[in-house]
């Protein structure tokens, strides 16, 4: 047996660890995640996790600080298909994040990461790293807009709606963003609309496209036609993307 | 909106009504706060802000805040005399972000001391006014139940939803970008409202409406029934029952009520 069949690849790596690790944990071991990848968590806090659970078979630790290049590489971080990189609270979190991700990228110039920020003014930081950080998420930037948008339109669900879709039950449904299927290549989203619905191997709802707009930047459209015909004309093209909501990530008849 | 309110005003209590009030004041109060002026909330209103330190760092940044119509009141948001200052008689809703409290430990079953906070936040508001709306954040989703207890009926757990978004983000690449688009305040965006079926509509199946929803920019995207409960993506063969809402992704109400409204004429 080589060393390439028995070394970890393809996982996700968790560099640090917070509260919200164990939720992260359950979230992609879930069983509605179709292609569930193994879990290294590297950090050099302590971490407890419910040998019971069955989302947290196949959880591996490796004790070290994550930002330590020798630490990550015995995590494997260049065969890792990502990483999340938790924002650990204490003045130097986001400096330590920062590192974290620097040392990553260094050692793989392919994996996907996904950086945490605790505030929102520290996004510009990870931001500056141009294209070495793929996403950065705020949680409270997203706890605050959707209160503030749930006080300003009471009785409008606002609240309701993320909780679902960022909520977790197997009923709950999440955003899934697909490439443009070949049948409805060339037609706009009313045209294609039903045919996605019909081609589909679950219930979906679509709600919109990702594009390239004329300065060749990525432009989210949802509901489009709100705010003008131009998007209702568009014709969807292969660097396009779908975005619905399902409970699971969909599947096409016949693509 | 200016205000000049004096100390005496607010000894008297402001005389407001159909405000939001944002209760503590700190970081996520004033990022609470930024969005409401975006949405909107000071056009025809003012805002409220509580907070125990209101005139610590009054002068530094107070005369921003009035000029944009946030009025400051002293004392704190879990006490019934600061809260009835603030008009939360008469608020449209009540915003309690998450007070974070030194040292907190929130871990285990129980009730840490910055969910408490938020607690006894909302009880206060619940005691002077018990038919507003309160919109609470909550460090653990342990104090879920506790605030669900308080009557409160909107409640974001800031680890949960931290949790979820970072999942997300690392299972489906790209979803961020949605994300923030639906949360955008500012521009051409597109909020989640909830809208009566008109009466015509209502033998339709929910596939049906949602297909005729997308040719007029409309997404529809779930049902909320007569007891408040949303299923969104019910299928194509759902129908929709009596008192049934629609779940829907529009520019604004108006659009949405005339889109449906065109639905109906051409059936």
């Amino acid at each position: 047996m080589a060393y390439d069949d028995v070394c970890l690849k393809r996982h996700i790596l968790l560099l640090g660890w917070t509260d919200k690790g164990k939720e992260i944990v359950d979230n992609l071991h879930s069983p509605d995640v179709v292609d569930p990848r193994q879990i290294v968590i590297v950090t050099d806090r302590p971490v407890v996790l419910d040998p019971s659970k069955e989302e947290c078979r196949g959880v591996v630790v490796v004790p070290g600080d994550a930002s330590d290049k020798n630490v990550l590489r015995m995590a494997n971080a260049e065969r890792a298909s990502g990483a999340i990189v938790l924002a650990e609270s204490g003045t130097t979190g986001v400096t330590h994040s920062l590192m974290c991700v620097l040392a990553l990228r260094s050692i793989s110039s392919d994996i996907y990461i996904v950086a945490e920020v605790d505030e929102e003014a520290d996004k510009c930081h990870f931001q500056a790293l141009g294209g070495v950080v793929n996403e950065v998420v705020c949680p409270g930037e997203y706890v605050s807009k959707i209160l503030a948008q749930g006080a300003m339109f009471p009785g409008s669900g606002v609240v309701d709606f993320y909780t679902h879709l960022l909520g977790q039950t197997s009923e709950s449904n999440e955003i899934y963003l697909l490439e443009v299927p070949p049948q409805i290549l060339g037609l706009t989203y009313p045209e294609a609309y039903p045919v996605i619905v019909a081609a589909a191997d679950q219930s979906v709802s679509p709600i919109g496209f990702i594009r390239l707009d004329a300065s060749g930047e990525l432009e989210v459209v949802i509901s489009p036609g709100a705010h003008g015909s131009e998007e209702l004309s568009h014709q969807l093209v292969e660097s396009d993307r779908i975005v619905l909501i399902s409970q699971t990530r969909p599947v096409f008849g016949g693509v | 909106m200016s205000l000049d309110l004096t100390c005496d005003e607010f000894e008297r209590g402001p005389r407001l009504s159909g405000h939001v009030v944002v209760c503590w004041g700190g970081t996520d109060s004033f990022s609470m706060l930024d969005r409401l002026v975006e949405l909107g909330a000071t056009e025809d209103a003012v805002i409220a802000l509580i907070s125990p330190d209101v005139w610590s760092w009054a002068p530094t940044c107070g005369a921003a805040l009035d000029a944009v119509g946030i009025v400051r009141v002293e004392g704190r948001p879990d006490d019934r005399a600061t809260l009835l200052k603030s008009g939360v008689a008469e608020a449209r809703g009540v915003l309690v972000p998450l007070h974070v409290v030194a040292g907190d430990d929130a871990g285990g079953s129980g009730l840490g001391a910055s969910d408490a906070a938020v607690l006894r936040t909302a009880l206060a508001v619940r005691s002077v006014n018990p038919h507003v709306p309160v919109y609470a954040e909550v460090a653990s989703e342990n104090a879920r139940r506790f605030l669900s207890f308080a009557g409160v009926r909107d409640i974001v757990s800031c680890e949960m939803m931290g949790a979820r978004a970072l999942s997300q983000a690392m299972l489906e690449h790209g979803v961020t970008a949605v994300y923030a688009e639906l949360l955008e305040s500012t521009g051409h965006t597109c909020e989640p409202y909830t809208v009566a079926v008109p009466e015509s509509l209502r033998h339709m199946k929910f596939g049906a409406l949602a297909e005729m929803g997308a040719a007029r920019g409309l997404a529809i995207v779930g049902v909320v029934n007569s007891e408040d409960k949303i299923t969104l993506n019910p299928g194509a063969d759902a129908h929709l029952g009596e008192g049934d809402r629609l779940q829907v992704l529009g520019a604004d109400i108006e659009h949405i009520r005339q889109a449906l409204k065109g639905i109906s004429d051409e059936t």
